[in-house]
């Protein structure tokens, strides 16, 4: 069954027609050409393809496209102003918050999301909010100090 | 512990924590293809109980995901239409009153119970056990009904409703009927609801005059309850105090440890006393050996967390004195 | 006046790629489109650990609309080996563990595919299946491969044929007689490790089209020289044929080190010219049928005098390396020149047996088998400090190798910063000072704990590494390398040799992602060569590129090319006469005119090679040329207190001081990086990891049941300690890091544990109800 939906993605809406079993995830990958959020779990374990739905972190692998008629919807694609890399981006790129990058999307996301509750998270605050953001690379600590310096960098 | 079933290249397995069947491990595609289902989304109950009622065993309703998605995508269902109750507004909401109680609608997401103001006032440990839920990005989806609906033995936020007393509003073709939370529970998997009934609601008595909680739970890797006990005390006026003990991931369903209760109310004030109800939710305690921990380790922590969490709730209420 | 900028070698200096990655723009395989002609592959794969295949029935899946091909292992025999072919690519007459291939579907679709592969049905008539190392080299055990005796393999690779054991080597020095003799205490037990999957977040992923009789593949693999050999030698293609692409790879820890979905994918391609055909798989899969580490049972006896010294070792390592040793070759290896972890032993006996099984073949894991093997002596280091009550650390700092000591077969360690790592860790985390044990509140105990490590670094192949360094007016300047950029940072490593050699700002140097047909040759690019061997490939290439550059101005200038240099991207003239200056940038635009000639645009292409010149492991003499020449060992050490609750066993660690010698840290910030991530995979390692088998059938299936250390699993505080004592042959004298700091974490935390505790765990991983059933047997 195919359903016309239609949501705001990264500050522009979009329409789409869907299949009622696709996940939201192969939509904005394969539909919509948004690869930043990525396949590595798809059973809403490891936080890769987190994106961010009407303002609150989700795993796109563990919605369907459908769900999301009438959400506003943020990609890591999304987070740039322009061409400027958001305060997080930058902190991540200068911190090594990142190697092999395939995390990335999801923890830069979820630490938006937190950076929009929370404005000087504490590193107990930062490591709730990546609680279900896996990565094998960096041993996380890497993570939480660029988190804390984007979150002074944007005030 | 696992059996398997050989056919063609399918190996079906058993996991009796899940109390169900899997098969689908094997086709080696990258997945993420859920297989063709439709899908409703009805505004009214009205609608809601026709489309039930229609599609019989093969609806499946859809509230947060966590659950059911991963379920279809491990095709141990295979539903022909997935009936996404988010649409009905009597399903939504928190309602509170010092008298009523509360009222969590059922598609309640666990995010939204814990930022509650009046849950975070009166029923505290309720917030406790939510943020044990998963992780935030699951908390976010995951409903209040989800989690009961499931019935799996690992839910965390049950032992906490157990703990206050709550009650399921169920919602059938013959009108609404209520079933007490603790009577919800017939096995792993298994409720009391019957097919075409829709959990609408969960509403808890109001709060005590004073009342105050404990959940602890032993976990690693950060991910899932190995073991969880809710202990709750609470008072009216004087100094009787009524105990309740839930108990995740100790049985096939989360699961109230009366005895231990029982005990509280009754004994003598001290270490003994608190020892023997650890005893007692010990023995009530009915755990499962799987991947995660054997079922001596869990039993063994149960007596570990029901005592901490005594400890815990009794150093509170004596800080309070009289 | 052009002056001479600081050296940004040696220097912080932010990741080349990063800017791709944090804003989702780097595309990793799924990312990439391949156009509507794209077909999907499945995977039909065994549910059995060891059974003949009676009847392998692809019919109804033949017919299925959309379907395009379906192969079995009787459609086409090729093996896959680098060192020994014991690799179906499909199964052939029997399946030897639970997930092998057995069958491929390629179809238009994902959902066709999968659909087509669920409709192969598979008769198996089950065998007994061997699942114990030990148990599997005695003499009536299963045999995986029984006709082991005619694979093609290296001469040197040396199974025992009518038995499990698939490869195995030893190594003796000293008088063992005499070394018992000497000691007063013999403490002799046995340590085990399990099998662990690499899980790197993305999971394996290749797509191939073959098109004019050339295959092009695109796949998430950290050789694509190593691939490409591998899979062209299966496939029976010229290498030459035969194009492997590199695209962005999420991770990889050695289990992408050798092909194994990928060579399935090319040779369905190969049947289906025009199209490419893409299989990537997701956890479930990857869990299933991707490589996993090794398991290791470690038989270990030593002998040590009350003063400290130890007398005599006997190790024996029996690795479990499923249905395929190939993959693992050097990791048994390696494991004899390492086996006496590195301490002063005078006599010595290592053994190293690499045994077959009916589980999952075995793929290298980041440490390469060390991290195995340190597991098992770092905690006998431990027991035999207990045993003469002596101080752990005093006992290590003892015995620890320093340079100058001779170690077996008459070579002498080089210098190292080993016992600079001991002390600074140990220092790092107050050794000297009582943990909180003594004041727990019996709820609660504290410990601390030591582990070193070294690595003997070996000379791979005969066959050396290229890089290239080009220049021309698109791109300024290029380099490309062999190796994958896998998150350790090596594009960063080589723009930043470049930007330093040839004297250009770093913004100028572009990298290249690997493709065989334009890049340069490396079979390394694993087990902490990179740094190392492509480091020095990269300098000689920037040295090469930038001499060209200089003979082509000089002859323009009419100068001696004595007087030329380039800095911050000008090339200068330092003759007291004309003290002339040239933009690289406006040489490669607009040319130079020459002396005698018109004006001319030149591009230069640079080369460099390394190809490493040890010593053999072995003197000449009694040398056995089976073990590949050690060219270095790596050092260092981890150090870390933990705190456990004694109710419950769950332990956690609150402090870690990993601290290596990396020779010369070429960027800091990577290099602790580097250090900071092995340390969180070491305590994943030590405290969760875990893969449980029933039957052969492995049973954690997801993330959920596979647990790998979370950000709330981490300590406070990890603080990376570097030492530098440069390598004699590397790019600015430094060494690799990645592979090792995975290594000496887990044996550390056990010592913690132990510490804290009085009692030894011998096999990993420490999770919470081990250690909770060891205070049980403690107490009764």
């Amino acid at each position: 069954m195919k359903h016309q939906i239609t949501c705001k993605i990264n500050d522009e809406v979009t329409r789409m027609e869907v299949e009622s079993h696709r996940t939201l995830l192969d939509a904005l990958r394969e539909d919509l050409g948004l690869v930043g959020a990525k396949h590595a779990c798809v059973s809403g374990e490891c936080g890769s393809c987190n994106i961010l739905f009407d303002g609150e972190v989700v795993s796109a692998c563990m919605i369907l496209a459908v769900e999301a008629d009438g959400a506003e919807i943020i990609t890591v694609e999304g987070l740039a102003e322009s061409e400027r890399l958001h305060a997080l981006q930058k902190a991540f790129l200068d911190h090594n918050a990142l190697q092999c990058g395939f995390c990335s999307s999801g923890m830069l996301v979820s630490s938006y999301a937190l950076l929009q509750s929370v404005s000087r998270p504490n590193e107990q605050e930062i490591r709730a909010a990546l609680e279900g953001n896996l990565c094998r690379c960096t041993g996380y600590a890497d993570i939480i100090k660029a988190v804390q310096v984007a979150s002074r960098a944007r005030r | 512990m696992v059996i398997y079933i050989k056919f063609g290249c399918n190996a079906i397995r058993r996991i009796p924590e899940m109390n169900e069947w899997t098969y689908s491990d094997f086709y080696l595609e990258r997945g993420g293809n859920l297989h063709p289902f439709d899908y409703a989304k009805p505004t009214s109950l009205a609608e809601a109980r026709t489309l039930l009622a229609q599609t019989a065993a093969d609806g499946v309703v859809l509230a947060g995901g966590s659950d059911v998605l991963r379920r279809i995508e491990e095709e141990v269902i295979r539903p022909q239409v997935l009936i996404d109750i988010k649409g009905l507004p009597e399903l939504r909401g928190i309602s509170f009153s010092v008298h009523g109680g509360l009222s969590l609608g059922a598609t309640t997401t666990i995010s939204a119970l814990a930022a509650h103001n009046d849950v975070r006032r009166h029923y505290s440990l309720l917030v406790k056990a939510s943020h044990q839920l998963g992780s935030l990005r699951i908390r976010n989806r995951a409903t209040v009904g989800g989690n009961i609906c499931v019935a799996l033995p690992q839910t965390d936020l049950p032992p906490a409703l157990l703990c206050y007393d709550a009650t399921c509003h169920l919602l059938g073709p013959e009108g609404e009927r209520t079933v007490p939370l603790s009577e919800c529970y017939k096995g792993t998997r298994q409720t009391a609801l019957e097919p075409g009934e829709l959990l609408v609601r969960v509403t808890l008595p109001a709060p005590a005059a004073y009342s105050y909680g404990a959940y602890h739970t032993v976990r690693q890797g950060g991910q899932t309850t190995v073991v969880g006990a809710a202990v709750l005390a609470r008072r009216a006026s004087g100094p009787s105090t009524e105990w309740r003990i839930a108990l995740a991931a100790a049985a096939p369903y989360p699961l109230r440890a009366y005895e231990a209760e029982t005990h509280l109310a009754s004994a003598e004030p001290g270490a003994a006393m608190v020892e023997k109800a650890a005893e007692l939710a010990m023995r009530a305690a009915q755990p499962a050996d799987d991947i995660r921990a054997s079922a001596r380790y869990r039993r063994s922590m149960v007596g570990v967390l029901v005592r901490r969490g005594i400890e815990e709730v009794i150093e509170q209420l004596s800080g309070r004195g009289r | 006046m052009v002056t001479r900028k600081p050296h940004i070698v040696g220097k912080p200096f932010p990741r080349v790629e990063a800017e791709l990655k944090v804003s989702g723009r780097s595309r990793y395989i799924d990312d990439i489109r391949f156009g509507p002609d794209l077909l999907h592959a499945c995977l039909v794969p065994s549910t059995e650990a060891h059974a003949a295949l009676l009847r392998v029935d692809v019919s109804a899946a033949r017919e299925m609309p959309g379907v395009v091909k379906v192969l079995t292992g009787q459609d086409f025999t090729a093996w896959l080996g680098l060192f020994l072919k014991d690799r179906p690519l499909l199964a052939d007459d029997r399946v030897r563990y639970v997930g092998q291939p057995v069958a491929v579907v390629v179809a238009e679709s994902r959902e066709i595919a999968k659909r087509a592969a669920s409709s192969v049905m598979v008769e198996y008539k089950s065998m007994p299946a061997s699942l114990d190392v030990m148990a599997g080299i005695e003499a009536d055990a299963a045999l995986v491969h029984p006709e082991l005796a005619s694979y093609e393999g290296l001469e040197h690779v040396t199974p025992i044929t009518g038995t499990n054991v698939g490869d195995h080597v030893q190594l003796q020095w000293g008088d063992m007689e005499a070394g018992w003799a000497d000691a007063d205490v013999v403490i002799e037990h046995t340590y085990k490790v399990g099998r662990l999957y690499h899980a790197s977040l993305e999971p394996h992923g290749a797509v191939a089209k073959m098109e004019d009789g050339r295959m092009t593949l695109w796949a998430s693999i950290q050789r694509p020289y190593t691939h490409r050999t591998m899979i062209a030698q299966a496939l029976g293609l010229e290498p030459g044929q035969l194009r492997v692409i590199a695209p962005c790879v999420g991770g990889g820890f050695g289990g992408k080190a050798f092909p194994c979905i990928e060579a399935i994918v090319a040779a369905v391609a190969r049947e289906l010219p025009g199209r490419p055909i893409k299989l990537v798989l997701d956890r479930r899969q990857e869990f299933a049928c991707a490589f996993m580490r090794p398991g290791l049972t470690a038989r270990l006896k030593a002998g040590v005098r009350r003063d400290g010294v130890i007398t005599a070792l006997k190790a024996a390592y029996y690795w479990n390396v499923g249905a395929s040793v190939d993959a693992a070759i050097r990791v048994v290896r390696g494991a004899v020149l390492a086996g006496a972890g590195p301490y002063k032993t005078p006599n010595c006996e290592v053994e190293s047996y690499a045994v077959y099984t009916h589980e999952p073949p075995a793929g290298p894991m980041r440490g390469n088998g060390m991290a195995e093997l340190h597991w098992a002596v770092e905690q006998h280091i431990d027991r035999l400090a207990d045993a003469i009550g002596m101080d752990r650390l005093a006992f290590r700092l003892q015995n620890l190798v320093k340079g100058g000591d001779r170690l077996y077969g008459g070579r002498v360690m080089h210098a190292t910063g080993l016992e600079t790592c001991v002390r600074g860790a140990a220092e790092a985390i107050a050794w000297s000072e009582q943990s909180k044990s003594l004041a727990g509140d019996g709820r609660k105990v504290y410990g601390k704990g030591l582990a070193a490590m070294w690595n003997p670094v070996v000379a791979m192949q005969p066959l050396g590494v290229t890089a290239l360094v080009t220049l021309d007016n698109e791109r300024i300047c290029t380099v490309s390398v062999g190796g994958v950029e896998s998150g350790q940072g090596i594009y960063t490593l080589a723009v930043q040799l470049v930007a330093s050699e040839l004297g250009v700002p770093h913004s100028n140097v572009h990298f290249e992602r690997v493709d065989t047909e334009r890049g340069s040759l490396d079979w390394t690019a694993t087990s902490g060569h990179l740094t190392w061997t492509m480091g020095n490939a990269v300098v000689r290439a920037a040295q090469d590129v930038k001499r060209q550059v200089l003979s082509f101005v000089a002859q323009a200038w009419d100068e001696p090319i004595g007087n030329l240099d380039i800095i911050e991207g000008v090339i200068v003239s330092y003759s007291p006469t004309s003290e002339r200056t040239l933009n690289l940038t406006d040489l490669l635009s607009e040319g130079i005119a020459t002396a005698d000639s018109e004006r001319v645009r030149p591009s230069f292409e640079g080369k460099g090679f390394f190809q490493a010149t040890g010593r053999p492991a072995l003197d000449s003499g009694d040398e056995e040329p089976r073990i590949p020449p050690i060219i270095h060992f790596s050092t260092g050490a981890q150090a870390v207190e933990v705190e456990i609750d004694v109710e419950t066993g769950v332990t956690r660690v609150l402090q870690m001081a990993p601290a290596f010698d990396v020779g010369h840290a070429l960027n800091p910030d990577i290099v602790r990086a580097q250090i900071k991530g092995g340390s969180v995979q070491g305590l994943g390692m030590a405290l969760l990891e875990q893969i449980r088998f029933d039957h052969g059938f492995p049973l954690n299936r997801t993330f959920k049941d596979y647990n790998i250390a979370t950000i709330q699993d981490i300590p406070k505080r990890i603080d990376p300690i570097i030492v530098e004592v440069p390598q004699d042959d590397g790019p600015y004298g430094a060494r690799g890091i990645g592979e090792h700091v995975l290594i000496p974490t887990a044996p550390a935390i056990a010592s913690a544990i132990s510490n804290a505790l009085g009692i030894y765990l011998d096999e990993l991983p420490l999770t919470a109800e081990k250690i909770w059933q060891a205070l049980e047997i403690q107490d009764t």
